[in-house]
């Protein structure tokens, strides 16, 4: 009864024989092996069973909306990822405007300085010639 | 791992693509193993919304790694240990949580309306199935589904369960003789 086809290291040769994919003539040496061995015969038959049962089992089908729904999840991903480096970015640009800015005051108030010293100076050059 | 490459794939030129920032090919890549990996994660959990939750992960691991990506395994095999990882890291957290059954959807393939002593027996028989496929161990289930389902060979299901092609035959081997006695009475016994 013990056949060595079967045991756990040898018997992927009856299941692939069971699932149609061994090859022609391996088929053939297992097929007369199996006409002589009550053993690999009842695997067999038992294989065919559980293949039949397990063939019923049918995935229902994947909806229609799988593809859309994943490309919205890839862009809002890679959308996430960019807005670190988009806020960093605008970070420093408003860093810069605003120290561009500070710099053009401070700019504007030594010119107005510099001219209402310059005025000071005309109206004592004034008041000197008119003496 | 290089060598379980044994023929040139068409999905790993596709993924080198992908790499170089060709998203159409990414697209082709899903509109191809889309349904074949939704079914098997399917399967799997047993939960129709969760395959597909986890098949999405399983894409945008895919997308996310694709400026890494090396070929050193053939695109399903690479595609297959992630969707396994996620399945048995899923089966692990709701080890106490039955799904919900969703058997109706079963009946759209179906040529005619059934009657409903018909309808209740398929539905006896399928959760039988479903039964003895969840009673497998997770690394059986996963072994036998990629087996008979996805047609694998016995050196990618190791690939994919990182495990020897020694292991693999004994998972298959342990797996289909609690099925044989599980489920061999069904076509012999039962009337669809």
């Amino acid at each position: 009864m013990n056949c060595p086809l079967l045991s756990e290291q040898t018997s992927d040769v009856l299941l692939d024989y069971s699932a149609g994919r061994l090859d022609a003539a391996r088929a053939t040496t297992l097929q007369k092996h199996v006409l002589v061995c009550d053993a690999c015969s009842a695997f067999l038959a038992g294989q065919a069973e559980v293949w039949a049962a397990l063939d019923t089992w049918k995935a229902p089908p994947v909806s229609i909306s799988f593809n859309r729904r994943l490309w919205q999840k890839l862009r809002f991903r890679i959308w996430k990822s960019a807005v670190p480096v988009a806020a960093a970015a605008l970070i420093i640009m408003i860093g810069f405007v605003y120290d561009h800015k500070s710099q053009k005051s401070q700019m504007e108030i030594d010119q107005v300085e510099r001219t209402l010293d310059d005025i000071q100076l005309l109206r004592q050059f004034d008041v000197a010639r008119a003496l | 791992m290089i060598s379980a490459v044994s023929a040139p794939d068409p999905d790993v030129y596709l993924m080198l693509r992908v790499r170089d920032g060709d998203e159409d090919c990414f697209g082709v890549l899903l509109d191809k193993h889309r349904n074949s990996l939704v079914h098997f994660l399917y399967r799997m959990v047993q939960d129709q919304p969760v395959s597909e939750e986890l098949a999405q992960e399983v894409f945008l691991r895919i997308y996310r790694s694709r400026a890494s990506y090396e070929p050193t395994a053939r695109f399903t095999t690479w595609m297959f240990r992630i969707a396994t990882h996620l399945a048995l890291n899923w089966l692990r957290d709701q080890k106490n949580a039955r799904s919900e059954e969703r058997l109706d959807e079963q009946w759209e393939v179906a040529d005619r309306k059934p009657s409903v002593e018909q309808r209740m027996v398929y539905q006896a028989r399928l959760q039988e199935i479903r039964d003895a496929i969840a009673s497998l161990p997770d690394k059986q289930r996963a072994a036998v589904l990629m087996h008979k389902y996805q047609e694998m060979e016995y050196s990618q299901i190791a690939l994919v369960l990182e495990s020897s092609e020694s292991a693999v035959k004994s998972l298959l081997f342990r797996a289909y003789e609690t099925l044989r006695a599980r489920l061999a009475h069904m076509v012999t016994g039962g009337t669809r």
